[in-house]
């Protein structure tokens, strides 16, 4: 049971992940909402400062957004959650999976600081190349749904 | 966010100058992680672009370092920048020069 998104007739995908996989998701889910709810500086990838060269303008944009942005990318971890045993998706759930699926690369690719050519040997902390394990194979699964959802 | 300034604002701390009248731009700017296909994938998907436009952008990105993606008001702006956002893309505003 290999790694596939396909894309059917009418809009919605046909998804096939394998159990230990599922399961690496379903661990790493709460992980991350713990953090994003925490405000932990680890998410800080996820809320970049649209006015760098601006104080008061980036404070009023966060005023102005509030928790929105975090709650888009809570409510992303949601749907994957909820359609974890899934076969089938609508479309606006592959999306949800895509975008989380991204978050998650993000923070765990922060976290360890990699850069473009980064390779496990890289790191020496058993840790970290467990960690970078996990990110190069959601980067896997990320492009596999790009493919199937940008219809390639 | 509304701000019907009809003079400039001055931000205090970094005493840079916002021009209610110049344009604004977002720009999109290269990091190590997000996916190429990804980037091009959410540009389409946000802004309506072919996929050649959204490739030549994100290629942009990935060899320039940034790439202005969209333009306009700063209202329009600020919401195509948070859409960047929720789909992680790093995203910022600035006017036009």
């Amino acid at each position: 049971m290999a790694l596939s998104f396909r894309r059917n007739g009418d809009g919605s995908f046909s998804i096939t992940i394998p159990q230990q996989e599922r399961q690496l998701l379903e661990q790493l889910i709460p992980q991350m909402r713990e953090l994003i709810e925490s405000h932990d500086q680890l998410a800080w990838r996820l809320f970049p400062n649209p006015y760098p060269d601006h104080d008061k303008a980036a404070a009023d944009y966060a005023e102005m957004i509030g928790d929105d942005l975090a709650e888009r990318h809570l409510a992303a971890l949601s749907i994957v959650e909820e359609t974890l045993e899934s076969k089938r998706l609508e479309e606006d759930q592959m999306g949800a999976w895509m975008s989380a699926v991204n978050d998650l690369r993000l923070v765990i690719g922060t976290r360890l600081e990699v850069e473009e050519e980064t390779e496990i040997d890289d790191y020496t902390d058993e840790i970290d190349q467990s960690l970078f394990l996990t990110y190069s194979y959601l980067g896997i699964m990320l492009d596999r749904i790009v493919q199937a959802v940008s219809g390639e | 966010m509304t701000a019907p300034v009809t003079t400039p604002t001055v931000d205090e701390e970094t005493d840079t100058t916002i021009d209610p009248d110049r344009p604004w731009v977002v720009i999109v700017w290269n990091d190590p992680i997000n996916l190429m296909s990804y980037v091009t994938h959410v540009l389409q998907k946000l802004f309506g672009y072919s996929r050649e436009k959204a490739t030549a952008l994100m290629l942009d990105v990935h060899h320039k370092g940034k790439a202005v993606v969209s333009n306009g008001p700063r209202e329009k702006c600020e919401l195509d920048v948070f859409r960047l956002h929720e789909h992680g893309l790093w995203a910022t505003l600035s006017q036009d020069d």
